[in-house]
């Protein structure tokens, strides 16, 4: 039970996510995808690999307490090298004088939402990557805990998105992968002089096309149900064409330091 | 909050713990928890006695035509002045300071309840077995004698024991000598909303709220110096974004919601802000401008009172609440879920609907159904018609 359930899902080798690849995982309000961020980074600090994460949404604490329940200490994977952490929720607003000790790294500051502060952010990623791996396959893992708050404060979506294909493209290069969390809530727009709709639009559907496995996490249709959290699908995106790979919809529920997975119907609350 | 060693997680927590005045410790998860005020409000936010947790935000999105959020704004305010917190409070709609005066005090007699009273006067007639049954209810009761005892003892503290949740008379305003003895901190946006800047409203007031905490050594990050006691900072913000409110581009106010939130993650403050989410949209449907700030925000609570509702409302609603509760997002920090699914009495994981309703003395969320079939009247048989000498038709 557990987090198994989804390993055997996904079918990924080793557990490991797929080597040069992009996750995208997008939620909504009534069922967020934090879950799924954990569990990777979970597997891949077990697996003894190396954790880029971007904390847009989060501090480190938040990070630090759910790994300790789930059997991970990110500050000893941190004092090993083994997990970086990038604070995007504190640092982005504060004048680099006043950082908190917790924040390793202060990358841009959000009251310039220009593409330099972006490319800064890039080169401070690309610092960490190239410090910490001399060699060119070493599997790291880049996650983006709420890439969405980008967009929301005010950077140009085609910023954004360019900022991300660049991350993409160092990725590849050092044979790892790249998980980003947005926000896809079905929402009926404004009158049609507001832009925002339209902006949500084409950044969720691009990064969309250019990943490989998608995971959508969301609400049962049918509403609120104790028993069971949410539905998650695994689909393939649209230029993914491994053949072991198996797209299905689950359903869970979370627990304290769990996940439980199961197929549609079979709740254990049910029986 | 450091985390120098790996185990000691409780131990932390408990140091914390009795640096802030009327904080509780969550047996959840090792949470610190401050009360909203209202317990109903408490037990759906965490479960029975708990609160909202330090370093989050509560957005509360407005009811539409009617002040029941801004009662809950009040509540949370009293709260924090009876509890001895510093209590921030801005708003573009009135003088803060007048807001100030109109919050509701601590009742003094313990008796206030006096529909249990007569509930508890009313012995069973019929069906005697199932008096011995719990009591069946749908809110919270107000005893903040129960978890006085229940609190974790804190070894070496010199504190006298403080009540975590005080209860509020509505009929009662604060007196004079208490906010004059409160540490208070008034950011009057009315003004600046005449005034022509570049900078945003939303900026001025961030800043304002980054000199609170600086001076009064808030942030966990800030070195603790000998002789000051660490307290909490409560804020409230009355209907930010509404049209009183002038920025100069749709991210301003999410930048801010971002900036707070982590500003207030690495202090011991806590907030909650009003918006009237109705002005947004054209229907009922949620928009994504507002969506935006839900998804930044820690906690999402709703208003929907039937005296702003367009829709007509069944009698039957309306006779004993005076809206409904939604629940849209809970706080779930340093956790993955919230203890609320799990612990709450009213939400019940969720499941139950939830209402609200206004008594003279109190405001309450209760759980949300339908009263029985033909009211709750006294049935009584007519007297017609039943023939002499028999006092009940069903008598032989």
């Amino acid at each position: 039970m557990g987090y198994q359930t989804l390993d055997v899902a996904l079918s990924f080798k080793n557990n490991l996510t797929p080597l040069k690849s992009s996750i995208l995982i997008t939620d909504t309000l009534s069922a967020q995808g934090n879950f799924l961020v954990h569990h990777f980074i979970v597997n891949q600090i077990k697996a003894d690999k190396h954790v880029i994460l971007v904390g847009l949404a989060q501090i480190f604490n938040h990070y630090l307490n759910i790994g300790r329940k789930l059997g991970v200490n990110l500050t000893v994977a941190s004092q090993k090298g083994q997990f970086s952490f990038i604070d995007g929720l504190t640092s982005l607003t504060i004048n680099s004088s006043t950082s908190f000790p917790t924040s390793m790294i202060t990358p841009l500051s959000i009251t310039n939402c220009t593409k330099e502060t972006l490319l800064n952010f890039y080169s401070v990623i690309k610092k960490i990557i190239t410090t910490h791996h001399a060699s060119t396959n070493s599997n790291v893992l880049l996650i983006f805990d709420d890439l969405s708050v980008l967009v929301y404060s005010g950077f140009k979506v085609c910023d954004v998105l360019e900022f991300w294909g660049a991350c993409r493209v160092l990725i590849e290069k050092y044979d790892g992968t790249l998980i980003s969390l947005i926000h896809a809530d079905e929402v009926s727009g404004l009158s049609s002089t507001d832009n925002i709709d339209f902006d949500d639009e084409i950044f969720v559907k691009s990064l969309i096309y250019k990943s490989e496995y998608l995971l959508s996490v969301r609400g049962l249709e049918s509403g609120f149900s104790r028993d069971v959290s949410g539905e998650i699908t695994i689909a393939r995106g649209p230029k993914n064409f491994e053949k072991w790979f198996r797209p299905t919809a689950l359903h869970y529920k979370i627990l304290d330091n769990n996940v439980q997975f199961f197929a549609k119907g079979f709740s254990q609350g049910i029986f | 909050m450091n985390n120098s060693s790996s185990f000691s997680s409780f131990k932390k927590n408990i140091r914390t713990s009795k640096t802030l005045p009327a904080a509780r410790l969550s047996p959840y998860n090792g949470q610190l928890l401050l009360s909203t005020g209202v317990p109903s409000l408490d037990d759906i936010l965490t479960f029975q006695c708990g609160g909202l947790p330090i370093g989050t935000i509560l957005l509360i999105k407005e009811d539409k035509h009617t002040g029941y959020s801004k009662l809950l704004l009040k509540y949370f305010l009293s709260q924090g002045i009876a509890s001895g917190h510093h209590v921030l409070f801005s708003s573009t709609e009135e003088d803060p300071s007048n807001f100030i005066k109109g919050l509701p005090w601590i009742t003094n007699d313990d008796s206030n309840d006096l529909d249990d009273k007569a509930e508890a006067d009313d012995k069973m007639k019929i069906a005697w077995r199932y008096k011995e049954m719990k009591k069946f209810e749908s809110g919270i009761k107000t005893t903040p004698t129960i978890f006085k005892n229940k609190q974790i003892p804190i070894t070496g503290s010199q504190r006298q024991e403080q009540p975590f949740c005080y209860t509020f008379d509505l009929t009662k305003s604060i007196p004079q000598q208490s906010i004059d003895s409160a540490s208070i901190t008034l950011v009057d946006a009315t003004k600046w909303a005449d005034e022509q800047h570049d900078e945003s409203m939303y900026d001025k007031l961030l800043s304002e709220i980054r000199r609170v905490i600086d001076q009064n050594h808030f942030s966990s990050s800030a070195t603790p110096s000998t002789g000051v006691e660490k307290n909490a900072l409560r804020i409230g913000i009355h209907s930010i974004a509404s049209p009183l409110w002038n920025s100069n581009s749709p991210h301003d106010l999410y930048r801010f919601f971002h900036a707070l939130r982590g500003l207030l993650r690495n202090s011991s403050g806590l907030s909650v802000i009003t918006i009237p989410a109705h002005l947004y949209t054209s229907n009922l449907e949620p928009c994504s401008f507002i969506r935006r700030i839900e998804h930044i925000s820690d906690a999402v609570v709703e208003l929907e009172s039937f005296a702003g509702s367009s829709a007509t409302v069944n009698n039957v609603y309306s006779a004993s609440y005076h809206g409904l509760f939604h629940v849209h997002k809970l706080p779930t920090i340093n956790s993955l879920i919230s203890p609320s699914v799990k612990l709450s009495i009213l939400s019940g994981g969720g499941g139950n609907n939830l209402g609200f309703k206004l008594r003279r003395k109190k405001f309450s969320i209760e759980t949300f159904h339908l009263p029985p079939e033909g009211g709750l009247t006294v049935r009584k048989v007519a007297k017609s018609g039943v023939d002499e000498g028999k006092k009940d038709p069903y008598d032989f």
